[in-house]
């Protein structure tokens, strides 16, 4: 058995997470989850410092990116993620609201495998969160 | 070897001995004893000798024998054959050699005679041989053929003498084979004959060889002769002494011979240099001869040479080249004289090549060229003359070879013209092997004809422009004759008085035309100025006034002058009138614009002034002095000018001023301070200067823009407010954009969560729900739905106003054919007659528009709902400038009373219930219609259908 894929959630809005995590947890990986609350902390966490230095980690076998966060956008986490080589390779996609087309084509240029707008039918947000994961978060 | 004794027989030798003894006995008688002794002595010796004698004689005679063998050997086998005939010709003996001859042996031969062997031709001679030795005794010789066995001749000569010493005469014969010698006498005959037969030949050929052949039979030529030809040129008989070296006897005196000029001696004669072994060609001489014809000759001489190769004398030729030599002379002479003539020629003369090179030029031509004809003949002419006129001659000769027919041309060289015949030269093929140029100094023939033409011209010419004056001139021309009548007169009379005067007298003019003075006197044929002018008067600047045909009053200022004769007397007049009607009027123009001048400058408030630096005069215009605060007849000069303007702006106003002089432009904006009140003016100037640069003088305008500024200082204040106003719009519009951002990120993500959690409390309590509790949360649920789709269309609306326009070609007949289809797919239980007509392609961004078309079909397909029968027409026309597209349904329709709210953001018309729709599509619609420069609008009545239209101009041009 190869071992599981963690995801590092980057999400401000606690009422995303929530969501989120339900959908996890009925895909049956809400083990794996690590969430993380500004742009700050998710390139802390990333990186192992701050709050994070030495402190228990896994590497994410995916990133799912709000875009709108304190401190850090999540643009910026990207760029700066994109930019060290050892997270060349980690899937990031990006899940927001914004239906900028400025925004979409930013992210896709700054290395982003996806960019999917968050749907407001929650069926259709939890489905689109599963084929995420399936996508990209299992062996 | 013994030389042999005299063979005598012993029996005679001892008769001759006993008789000699006998003699001797005789003599004996008168001896002494002593001789006896002595005689004894001498017997006994001489009997020894005897003896010796006799023993000798024997050995002689042994000798002899043996000789005698020897010799018939050699008379058998001599290569002679030896014959001995008798009287009767029978043969006596024959040696073998002889015998051999004739085939036969001795003894076939000895005792026959020889006639049967010998050629029956030669019989003859045979015998009349034989008897001529019998007879004469003597030695004789013949030549006769034997006949051998088989026939075959054998020519022998026969060597035959008489030997009488026996008693009977035998006559011995030497036979010799003379075939040999036959042979070789036959041969040298032939070639003698031969010999002869060349000699005779060569002979002939000599003498009938045309040219003169003379045989110098001597080295030192004293003796030559010569052929017939030799003979006839030298006029002497044939076979004369020709030599002059010959003996003086023999010797021709007629004639001398002269190389150059001078007298040949005669060791210098080519004949006598031949003789003495030279050999001579072409040595080119004359014989004058006394009569005086003078041959010219071309000598050649080959000496003849002995067995030793000495010179032994010559033949020598001559040929005669006089008749060449003359022609030659002749030619040379005629040469000399067309040389001559050539030469003296005015007219340059030149021989060209086909390529251009002087083959032969005379004096003349390569005097004009500046050089020597040996310097011309040979050059190119394009190393001589000008390349321009060096090539147009060769153009010429190229021409001339080319067209074969001669031709002329001029050309200029030096300022003098030359006037060129060219002529193609010929070979006797009759191809054009040169050109021959004449060319002839015409420059004075044609500056007579320039001068003369120029004349003609000018004459004419100032003819053409005198009557083209007299026909244009405004002023009224005639010509009249001492009595007045009119002559001639330009079209400016015909014209004023509306018909040709030519011929007509004064008093008839006057019945036609009525003439007055200024004060309204008529005026009469007497009282005409004309009638002073007739009378020798030149009148200038008289006034009248003259009614026209139409009865048109014109204003005429007459001048005239008389025409004389050269003796003085009146001849006639010239009249020129001018009509100064419209001058006149002009002047009273002028005068009424001055004044509507002064009033419009009042009005306008500009006033303006004139300044004559020669005359020294600035004048102003009323409305300036006004202006300037400064009473009209006040002195004007620079300083009351500078006192006029506010103190503020006295130094940039001299500043600008003083440029102004200098040439800047003078156009300035300042105040006046007049009774103490401040004035804006616009003063502007228009400078002359004189060519030094000093002014002559100018004209300027002051405006009183007062008013001007302070509106201008209104606006000002105006525009500062606008610009604060737009500031704080635009300040308004970011936020608003930002809002819009919030909105599409900020408001989704609670309308989401609303949703989701009202979803998933509904899966989790929706069992232990009431029914009306779960009616409330899927109330909630569509509420945050229908939120997030408003949400999406705002954002989408705020979109439209930011995004670039792309500008592309759009089909719309496509486009709209797409979005017909994706309706007619969703609607299936619909039945709807949709209607697409023609549709134009328009420059636009095709996404906006697609999204136009979307919004306006959705909108037919949604009214139209409540319509069993739908029908949706969709269609386009032109109109001036743009193009219109419509959508037309047959829907519910709407009250046009609330059109002004029809294109509103979240303007809506029918409730929610009936008609769902957030309000945003037509905003969006109307939107992207005017950012293509277009218009949207609509026309409906209730339950009457709804049509909605938009325009789009045809050019992208404009803003977009």
């Amino acid at each position: 058995m190869t071992p599981p894929k963690y995801i590092l959630i980057a999400e401000d809005d606690e009422a995303d997470v929530v969501l989120m995590r339900i959908v996890f947890k009925k895909c049956g990986i809400a083990e794996q989850v690590v969430v993380t609350r500004d742009g700050e902390e998710t390139l802390d966490y990333l990186h192992c410092r701050g709050p994070y230095l030495g402190g228990a980690r896994f590497a994410p076998g995916l990133v799912l990116l709000d875009l709108k966060m304190p401190k850090l956008s999540g643009l910026e986490v990207l760029k700066q993620i994109r930019s060290d080589a050892r997270l060349q390779a980690t899937p990031v996609v990006i899940f927001t609201s914004s239906l900028d087309e400025e925004d979409k084509a930013e992210c896709l240029a700054g290395g982003a495998d996806e960019f999917v707008i968050k749907p407001i039918n929650f069926e259709a947000y939890a489905a689109e969160l599963e084929r995420i994961v399936r996508a990209y978060a299992t062996n | 070897m013994k030389t042999p004794r005299k063979n005598d027989q012993p029996a005679t030798l001892r008769q001759r001995a006993e008789e000699k003894l006998a003699r001797q006995l005789e003599r004996l008688g008168d001896l002494a004893a002593p001789d006896l002794q002595k005689l004894l002595h001498e017997l006994s010796t001489h009997q020894i000798e005897l003896e010796m004698q006799n023993e000798e004689l024997r050995q002689a005679q042994t000798e002899l024998e043996v000789s005698h063998r020897k010799y018939a050997d050699l008379y058998d086998f001599s290569p002679v054959g030896y014959f001995s005939f008798d009287h009767n010709g029978l043969i006596e003996q024959v040696n073998h050699t002889g015998a051999g001859m004739l085939g036969l042996s001795k003894r076939q031969l000895v005792g026959r005679p020889l006639r049967k062997l010998i050629a029956p031709a030669d019989m003859a001679a045979f015998r009349a041989h034989l008897a001529e030795v019998f007879s004469s005794g003597s030695r004789q010789t013949c030549e006769i053929s034997l006949k051998l066995k088989g026939g075959q001749l054998l020519p022998v000569q026969l060597v035959s003498s008489l030997a009488s010493e026996e008693a009977r005469p035998t006559c011995y014969t030497a036979m010799s084979d003379i075939t040999e010698r036959k042979r070789i006498e036959a041969a040298l005959r032939e070639s003698e004959r031969r010999e002869r037969r060349r000699a005779d030949e060569l002979n002939t050929l000599l003498e009938a060889a045309p040219m003169p052949i003379f045989i110098v039979h001597d080295p030192e030529s004293t003796h030559m002769t010569g052929n017939r030809a030799a003979d006839a040129l030298l006029s002497l008989p044939h076979g004369s002494e020709v030599s002059l070296s010959a003996p003086p006897e023999t010797r021709p005196r007629h004639f001398k011979a002269f190389k150059e000029g001078r007298e040949l001696r005669v060791e210098e004669l080519p004949a006598q240099r031949a003789a003495r072994g030279e050999v001579i060609k072409d040595f080119e001489f004359s014989l004058r001869f006394d009569d005086g014809d003078t041959r010219h000759l071309l000598g050649y001489g080959t000496p003849l040479l002995d067995e030793q190769g000495r010179p032994r004398g010559a033949v020598h030729v001559l040929v005669d080249i006089t008749e060449r030599k003359r022609a030659e002379e002749a030619q040379r002479e005629n040469e000399l004289q067309a040389s001559a003539l050539i030469n003296s020629a005015d007219e340059s003369i030149l021989l060209f090549s086909l390529a251009g090179e002087f083959l032969a030029v005379n004096s003349t031509a390569a005097r004009r060229m500046g050089l020597r004809v040996e310097d011309v003949v040979g050059k190119n002419c394009r190393d001589i003359l000008p390349p321009h006129l060096a090539a147009a001659r060769i153009a010429k000769v190229e021409e001339i070879v080319r067209t074969g027919g001669p031709g002329s041309f001029e050309d200029e060289r030096a300022g003098i013209i030359f006037e060129h015949s060219a002529y193609p030269v010929r070979d006797v093929s009759g191809a054009v092997t040169a050109v021959a140029v004449f060319s002839r100094d015409i420059t004075e023939r044609r500056q007579a004809e320039l001068a003369r033409e120029r004349l003609t011209k000018e004459l004419h010419q100032l003819a053409t422009e005198l009557d083209t004056v007299f026909a244009a001139l405004p002023v009224l021309v005639s010509l009249h004759d001492r009595d007045g009548r009119y002559l001639r007169v330009n079209p400016a009379v015909k014209a004023l008085f509306g018909f040709d005067p030519t011929h007509a007298n004064r008093a008839e003019i006057a019945g036609r035309l009525r003439a007055r003075l200024p004060d309204g006197r008529p005026l009469t044929v007497e009282s005409m100025p004309s009638s002073r002018v007739l009378l020798g008067e030149t009148v200038s600047g008289v006034e009248y006034l003259l009614d026209d045909a139409q009865g048109r009053e014109h204003v005429m200022l007459f001048n005239a002058v008389p025409l004389r004769t050269e003796e003085g007397q009146v001849a006639g007049m010239v009249l020129a009138q001018m009509d100064i009607t419209e001058r006149i009027a002009a002047e009273k123009a002028w005068r009424q614009s001055q004044l509507d001048m002064a009033r419009a400058q009042q009005v306008a408030q500009i006033g303006s002034w004139r300044l004559d630096v020669r005359r020294n005069v600035l004048t102003w215009s009323e409305e300036n002095h006004r202006i300037f605060g400064i009473p009209e007849g006040t002195s004007l000069t620079y300083e009351t000018f500078l006192a006029a303007i506010h103190p503020d702006d006295r130094v940039y106003v001299d500043t600008r001023w003083q440029a102004a002089l200098a040439g800047a432009p003078y156009d300035i904006e300042h105040r006046l301070l007049v009774a103490g009140q401040v004035k804006w003016v616009r003063e502007k100037a228009y400078l002359e200067f004189e060519s030094d640069g000093s002014l002559r003088g100018g004209f300027g305008i002051t405006q009183d823009i007062s008013e001007r500024k302070r509106a201008e200082a209104a606006i000002r204040g105006l525009n500062e407010r606008l610009g604060q106003k737009v500031a704080e719009l635009e300040a308004v519009n970011k936020e608003l954009q930002g809002f819009t951002y919030s909105v599409s990120h900020d408001l989704r993500a609670p309308i989401r969560h609303i949703a989701g959690f009202a979803q998933l409390l509904e899966k989790k309590l929706g069992p232990a729900l009431t029914a009306e509790g779960r009616e409330f949360l899927t109330y909630i649920t569509s509420a945050a739905e229908k939120l997030g789709v408003l949400v999406d269309e705002l954002l989408e609306f705020s979109r439209m106003g930011r995004a670039e326009i792309g500008r592309a070609e759009v089909d719309l007949g496509t486009l709209v054919s797409e979005v017909v289809e994706n309706f007619r797919r969703k609607t299936p239980s619909r039945r709807i007659d949709w209607q697409v007509g023609e549709l134009p392609v328009v420059h636009g961004d095709a996404t906006m528009l697609r999204f136009v078309v979307e919004n306006l079909i959705a909108n037919a397909v949604k009214f139209t709902g409540p319509k069993a029968q739908a029908s949706i027409e969709i269609g386009y026309r032109e109109d001036g400038g743009r193009h219109i597209v419509f959508v037309k349904d047959n829907g519910v329709g709407f009250d046009m009373t609330h059109y002004n709210k029809l294109f509103g953001v979240f303007q809506r018309l029918h409730s929610q219930e009936a008609f769902p729709g957030t309000g945003i599509g037509l905003a969006n619609v109307q939107r992207i219609i005017h950012r293509h420069g277009g218009e949207v609008w609509a026309e409906s009545k209730i339950d009457q259908g709804a049509t909605f239209s938009f325009s789009l101009p045809k050019e992208t041009k404009g803003t977009i």
